[in-house]
């Protein structure tokens, strides 16, 4: 649905020099995490696919078509969450489904007063006026309001309380469940929110994709183990991943604790996190 | 288109103070005899000025990067700003003129209204030219650096009258005006007419290649 082959963007600034190089794929029937810390490329990543940003290099394809050649309809297959920006704050609820539904063919009136009256979103107040976590909640719900086939989402978690969090988490499965071909991208810097709804998970650090991973296998089989410095030089280190001095002597990040519980029942094998492999996968060493 | 057009104008309604206080201005410029044609024009310009800063309230809080993932192209988008700015400001004018010319029909105040409303035809034009003026200065520069461009390019244009008007330049001055005094009158603002929709064209050109290659 959406490929992303060599894209790259660079930013020179007063303070540091950035540049983005990745490559994605992102397939229909899933949902893809991007995960990263503040700074890593998510956003950037999200424009260039949004065609808000010139890129310098490389092709991106939506719906088997350069980026910068969709047309009307093209765009009203997808919907948009952007973390720093919505429709205009001095405008309410109401207007904003006036103008979708002037804009969409497909936009969905009564799912999308269905959302609002769900979510407590009121109609005729203003845009500013909003709540943090409203905010969001009516962001996503225009994003889901016209039957879009794929659904871009920058940070649409970020600054929620927990419970917040959860209902647009459970509002991205209800999406997927209603529509089976749909496609989702996802970012987030809180990892137990991607962790609960993508199929894959990308990790983007300093403009680059450093992992990508089905989301069951990273849960499943990556673990970081505790090594003293006898245990690392003695060991086969064909599934290392990464590594990094300790105090006691190394961590190390694999994607095959299985192998590791098998045959050294002695080491400390802790189940990996999205946290812990993302840290690892930073601040590590490749081996 | 529709949906843009629409949400120019749902900004336009919030707008309320505004609305009611050009509104009573209007009302007292065209119900002075002496100022009525002034109040057609200050109804015509500040509706086209509304236009112009409609583009303030996309921008606003980095709005123009969600406005352009909406299914329009940024060609449409640059066209419907143009629109919208002739419809309020041209709907202004006409419901103005309807307005001065009831009052002028009734009050017996000796004013001959077909010159009355030939002036004001003048003022539409000026919306135009007002619009394609200001547009792509908006667009390049945003709503606060775009004050200190105009600002810049009106002080320009008085020292440019100035230097034409003083010295040695009046008598080409005279002679240029003679000369237009002496074109067919339906001639000159036929030609007027074609070179302003001509400068409108250049500027929509100019406001699409700023609006497009802008970075969101």
């Amino acid at each position: 649905m959406i490929r992303l082959e060599n894209v790259r963007k660079s930013y020179k600034d007063k303070k540091a020099d950035f540049e983005l190089k990745c490559s994605m794929e992102l397939q229909e029937g899933r949902i893809t995490g991007l995960i990263g810390a503040n700074g890593a490329g998510k956003s950037t990543t999200f424009r260039a696919i949004l065609n808000l940003i010139t890129i310098d290099g490389g092709n991106i394809e939506l719906f088997g078509k350069p980026h910068t050649k969709l047309t009307k309809e093209d765009k009203e297959n997808i919907g948009v969450v952007l973390s720093d920006s919505s429709f205009s704050e001095c405008l309410c609820p109401k207007d904003m489904m006036d103008i979708m539904k002037a804009l969409y063919h497909k936009f969905d009136k009564k799912a999308f007063l269905g959302m609002c009256e769900e979510l407590g979103i009121p109609l005729n107040k203003q845009f500013k006026e909003f709540s943090t976590g409203m905010k969001a909640k009516l962001k996503l719900a225009i994003a889901m309001s016209h039957e879009a086939k794929f659904l871009i989402l920058d940070e649409p978690t970020s600054g929620l309380d927990v419970t917040a969090r959860d209902t647009i988490l459970e509002m991205l499965q209800d999406y997927m469940e209603k529509h089976e071909d749909a496609g989702i991208l996802i970012s987030s810097h809180i990892s137990t929110d991607l962790e609960k709804i993508c199929d894959d998970i990308y990790m983007i650090h300093d403009g680059k994709i450093v992992l990508h991973e089905e989301t069951d296998e990273l849960l499943e089989n990556y673990a970081i183990l505790r090594l003293e410095e006898k245990q690392f030089d003695s060991m086969q280190k064909d599934h290392f991943l990464r590594k990094k001095k300790e105090s006691y002597g190394y961590s190390v990040l694999t994607d095959e604790r299985q192998f590791f519980m098998e045959n050294y029942p002695k080491i400390v094998i802790e189940k990996g996190t999205i946290d812990d492999t993302i840290l690892m996968m930073t601040k590590g060493e490749a081996i | 288109m529709r949906g843009l057009l629409l949400m120019d104008f749902k900004f336009l309604k919030r707008q309320t103070k505004f609305l009611v206080i050009v509104g009573l201005l209007v009302f007292v410029f065209l119900f002075n005899k002496d100022m009525s044609s002034f109040g057609v024009a200050y109804a015509t310009m500040l509706f086209g000025i509304f236009a112009v800063n409609s583009i303030y309230y996309d921008e606003a809080n980095n709005g123009n990067a969600f406005l352009f993932t909406l299914p329009f192209s940024r060609k449409e988008y640059v066209f419907s700003k143009y629109l919208f700015g002739m419809i309020i400001g041209g709907g202004a004018w006409i419901l103005s003129n309807l307005i001065g010319i009831g009052y002028l029909s009734m009050a017996n105040t000796g004013i001959n209204i077909a010159e009355w409303f030939a002036i004001n035809v003048v003022y539409l034009i000026l919306l135009l030219v007002m619009l394609s003026f200001m547009f792509p200065i908006q667009f390049k520069f945003g709503m606060e650096k775009s004050r200190l461009v105009m600002l810049i390019l009106v002080v320009l244009v008085f020292m440019l009258m100035n230097a034409l008007t003083g010295g040695d330049h009046m008598d080409q001055l005279n002679e240029g005006m003679a000369f237009l005094e002496r074109i067919n009158p339906v001639v000159l603002f036929g030609g007027a007419l074609v070179a302003v929709l001509a400068f409108t064209g250049v500027s929509v050109v100019l406001s699409m290649r700023i609006v497009e290659k802008k970075q969101m």
